[in-house]
């Protein structure tokens, strides 16, 4: 090195060297960084232990890890063709990993290697691949992994990025295999593990397009038109409608934290996952390795993508999970049911503690406005009466006691085989003229709600009523006549 | 007298010998002969298009048989060519699922339906019994072309004929018996809805298993003049077809696989002139 | 360099081996047509127990079990192609040259052309004086439907274009004396260690075909 022949400097305090020593506390900081985020960096420079790869079957997920070192795991997984349940009374012929929509969920740790073995089951009609999101490679693993019926493939790959993953068959046409079922989940944990819960739970959505309309009976064929026009029969949960439901209810207690491991197999929709009563307290939004987000009702989970929740259970009840595009809930299926026994818990939530009618014009029983008189009241002969009855049924009694007469449960009384109904036409008159409030016993049910007049001609009055005590069960020996509401309603207002 | 009468019947007896023995002879290659239909000329566009401007190719007429090979044709062939029994075949020829539905080498077994298709049959096993026969395997081209004529059971539009196609593929395994299925218009039986069915040339699918790209060949894996475009991406039915021949090797014998014979068209006649 | 001395009766009776011991297949060949079962002691992966009759550009016609007792570095190609045929050639080439001496003298190197319509036996002593490939080397042609046979057996998927030209694999396969395929380079360019490696461990003069 040159020296100069300048009088000596405090070297140590110059800029440069300032600036050096900074540049150098930068790279150690970066490499220190990249080497924990380097999922290989602790690979052995021998072999590595070699286990088999844990699954389970929705809605079960696979033990967390607890191992902290990497492993080579092997899995074998079985692509099948069957014919199973889609909802009641309605069969599909479902493309599955292991047998089942969705396939199994796997779990691994950042770094392992994986030897995967696909096997195709004699008994399929199409040959099958897999692409796992979490493969770094071509085609997620697909271009390798072509696999006829009957027969294996193998390939072997390092779960590099932590996160949850979703799998699927790509097989052309890609949108058939994926649309007949066959997709799952593939958790690569961090290196430190997930944060421990005390439940953990696996529930996948994906949407069904068959041939027939949502409920048609039999074996219903895939239909590609609404598959392209992305207008599903179906939207449910891990599978088939109500397959989260009743008996088939995820359950947890009280006081517990529970994590929903969340994936969308589409094909096509975009789920807006919320669970009814609850607030996801963390959210790793679409499934990446950082709990990014509190405290949110509402989280979206894409088409081939997924998200993790994670929520404390402080009050009892049943939570219902959906899909809050909401007519995909309660009219196609996508609705799954979380029974959280235990303790109540008043301070968070009291349960229902009073329950009046909100009339903002008072506590009496209101009147629609009168609409004007049928241009003649007169008797419809019986044919006439019956079909004007039901159609005045529909128009104004179905939104509440239904188009079958079942009523409402603690709503409205059904009218149904009603004892209260049939034991007096004259009181049933006047409950259509004049209305109803004030607690009343219906087959052995109380109700205490309140009925408005309907503002209804005499006329329909007594076409409504002679429908209804001949119909839904109700065996009434005499119809409603004109006369007798006439005199009803000459009596006054009688409403109890 | 009785020496006439005597040397009649023994000249009878020889004559009925001759033609017994001559007609067993004759039907231990033969039996039921093949039906072939003929199928007229016509215009295939590949399924996988070598580039835009490939506007596919004219098939020259042929003739298709009728059925696909049964279980009792194939069973006549293995006891004739003892070679291609299922405990002689070596593996280079057919993989370990060959005829592993028959009870054994040349029983088919009660379970096993005899004028059903054979399958768990290989490409090479299906190449040799055509050439038994006299016949050979119909192109993919002769067999998509033969497979398109469904007007008059399906319906004109192609899109009656792909829902069709979706809800046959759709059975599980093979419940879908060809009987059970409409004939094509020139009324060759069990295209669709049965098995699928070996082609000549069904090694000419030139794509890897990762068929979502933007149709370009891995340039690494193959040589190739242009992009695989597919000729009608929302034909799922063809789709179907073509990765399962994507999918195969020649000594595979998928219980979802048979094959039926073509024969180069000739003079009218509806039998194997074997 | 020394050559040792070998009496005569022992170089007569290896000629004899030598000479006879390729005609044993055909000696136990049973005629059942192109799809035969022939030969004792082949294994029964052997691409040889299911082969064609092919010509080579020297006009001579053989069976491809011809080839068994050697080792065979195989591929397809076509002559006209101007693709990645020329690499493929080249990247047997380079296998070659990288051979030890011993090995490189054992180890057969075979083209099978795709285009039997263009390639003649003239077209392919063409080609091979044009890539000058030495004695060792094989340029074949077959009918449409040996080609078709040969591709089944090597899993190369193929199909001929409006234009003429072929759409192919770019498989280059390794076989044992025997005939079983023994590895497969599937791309181009190759992972030309890995060729070497496959190829030197079926040239070893251990592996000689017993039984």
């Amino acid at each position: 090195m040159h020296r100069s022949s300048s009088t000596p400097v405090a070297w140590h305090r110059t800029p440069a060297v300032a600036l050096t020593l900074g540049l150098l506390v930068v790279a150690a900081c970066t490499s220190a960084d990249s080497a924990t985020r380097d999922p290989l960096a602790d690979r052995p420079s021998g072999a590595m232990p070699v286990e088999t790869l844990q699954v389970a079957y929705a809605p079960a997920v696979p033990a967390p890890i607890t191992r902290r070192t990497p492993a080579k795991l092997v899995v074998n997984l079985e692509t099948r063709e069957v014919k199973k349940r889609l909802a009641d009374g309605v069969e599909y012929t479902f493309w599955t990993f292991g047998g089942s929509v969705p396939g199994p969920m796997l779990r691994v740790r950042s770094g392992d290697e994986v030897e995967f073995h696909l096997n195709n089951h004699p008994s399929s009609k199409m040959p099958h691949n897999i692409d796992l999101h979490a493969v770094t490679g071509p085609g997620g693993g697909a271009a390798s992994s072509l696999t006829a019926p009957g027969h294996s493939s193998q390939f072997t790959f390092a779960a590099l990025n932590p996160g949850l993953y979703v799998y699927h068959c790509a097989t052309a046409p890609v949108g058939m295999h994926i649309a007949n079922g066959m997709y799952g989940l593939i958790l690569v944990e961090p290196k430190e593990g997930l944060t421990p819960v005390d439940r953990e739970f696996y529930v996948m959505q994906s949407e069904f397009y068959t041939a027939g309309r949502h409920g048609a009976a039999g074996v219903q064929p895939f239909d590609m038109e609404k598959a392209l026009h992305e207008d599903p029969e179906y939207v449910v949960f891990n599978g088939s409608v109500g397959a989260l439901a009743g008996e088939n209810a995820l359950q947890a207690k009280v006081g517990e934290t529970v994590r929903m491991f969340v994936g969308n197999g589409g094909p096509n929709l975009v789920s807006s996952f919320h669970v009814i009563g609850e607030i996801f307290d963390r959210v790793h939004t679409e499934g990446g390795s950082i709990a990014n987000q509190r405290d949110v009702q509402t989280t979206l989970v894409p088409a081939g993508g997924s998200a993790i929740v994670d929520m404390r259970l402080d009050v009892p009840g049943t939570y219902i999970l959906v899909d809050h595009s909401i007519f995909r809930a309660f009219n196609k299926g996508a609705l799954g049911m979380l029974r959280v026994d235990g303790d109540a818990n008043a301070v968070v939530y009291s349960g229902k503690q009073n329950d009046v009618v909100y009339l903002p014009e008072g506590g009496a029983v209101q009147a629609m406005p009168r609409v004007a008189a049928a241009a003649t009241e007169r008797e419809l002969p019986r044919e006439e009466l019956l079909a004007r009855g039901q159609q005045v049924y529909a128009a104004n009694c179905a939104a509440c006691h239904q188009l079958g007469g079942e009523g409402t449960a603690g709503a409205f009384p059904p009218l149904a085989r009603s004892d209260f109904l049939m034991a007096n036409k004259d009181r049933a008159i006047g409950v259509v003229l004049h209305g109803l409030s004030g607690e009343v016993t219906v087959n052995g049910q109380k109700f205490n709600g309140v009925m408005p007049s309907l503002g209804l001609s005499n006329t329909d009055v007594a076409a409504v009523l002679s429908y209804v005590r001949t119909n839904f069960g109700n065996r009434a020996s005499d119809l409603v006549s004109l006369r007798d509401v006439a005199r009803v309603r000459a009596a006054g207002s009688g409403g109890h | 007298m009785e020496t006439v009468v005597s040397r009649g019947v023994i000249l009878g007896m020889w004559l009925v010998g001759l033609l017994g023995g001559g007609a067993s002879g004759a039907s231990a290659q033969q039996a039921s002969g093949t039906r072939y239909r003929p199928v007229t000329a016509g215009h295939v566009r590949p399924f996988y298009l070598a580039g835009v401007a490939d506007t596919g190719v004219r098939v020259p007429g042929f003739q298709l048989a009728e059925r696909a090979v049964s279980n009792a044709e194939f069973l006549r062939f293995v006891k004739a060519n003892p070679g291609w029994q299922r405990s002689r075949v070596p593996r280079i020829a057919a993989d370990p699922a060959y005829l592993r539905h028959w009870e054994s080498d040349t029983v088919l077994g009660v379970a096993t339906v005899a004028s059903a298709p054979v399958v768990h049959v290989s490409w090479f096993a299906a190449q040799a019994y055509a050439e038994w026969r006299g016949a050979r395997l119909p192109s993919t081209a002769e067999w998509e072309l033969a497979a398109s004529r469904f007007v008059r059971s399906v319906g004109p539009t192609p899109e009656r004929l792909q829902t069709f196609l979706l809800g046959s593929y759709a059975q599980a395994g093979t419940e879908a018996i060809p009987s059970k299925t409409p004939a094509s218009d020139e009324g060759i039986v069990g295209l669709h809805g049965g098995p699928w069915e070996w082609v000549d040339d069904f090694n000419s699918v030139v794509t890897s298993g990762e068929s979502r790209g933007d149709g370009t060949p891995d340039d690494g894996l193959f040589c190739a003049g242009g992009a695989a475009l597919t000729a009608d991406p929302g034909n799922f039915a063809a789709f179907m077809r073509y990765a399962v021949r994507g999918s195969l090797r020649g000594s595979y014998a998928l219980g979802t696989l048979g094959f039926r014979l073509a024969r180069d068209a000739s003079p009218p006649s509806g039998r194997s002139p074997q | 360099m020394n050559r040792p001395h070998i009496p005569l009766r022992h170089r007569v009776a290896t000629l004899m081996f030598g000479m006879l011991v390729p005609l044993l297949p055909f000696a136990a060949c049973r005629a059942q047509g192109a799809g035969a079962v022939p030969a004792s002691g082949l294994s029964e992966h052997s691409l040889y127990r299911v082969t064609g009759r092919w010509t080579n550009f020297d006009g001579r016609e053989l069976n491809l079990a011809e080839l068994r007792g050697e080792p065979v570095v195989l591929a397809m190609v076509y002559t006209s192609c101007t693709m990645t045929c020329p690499l493929i050639t080249s990247e047997m080439l380079a296998v070659q040259r990288a051979l030890p001496a011993e090995a490189r003298a054992r180890v057969r190197f075979v083209l099978a052309s795709f285009d039997p319509a263009r390639d003649s036996v003239g077209a392919l002593r063409q080609h091979a004086e044009k890539m000058a490939l030495d004695g060792r080397w094989l340029v074949l042609r077959a009918s449409p439907a040996d080609v078709r046979r040969l591709a089944v057996l090597l899993g190369v998927s193929y199909r001929q274009l409006p234009s003429g030209d072929f759409d192919h694999s770019n498989i280059i396969s390794v076989l044992d004396p025997q005939g079983v395929v023994t590895f497969q380079s599937p791309r181009i360019p190759a992972d030309r260690d890995a060729l070497v490696k496959a190829v030197s461990a079926v040239a070893r003069p251990s592996l000689r075909p017993r039984r």
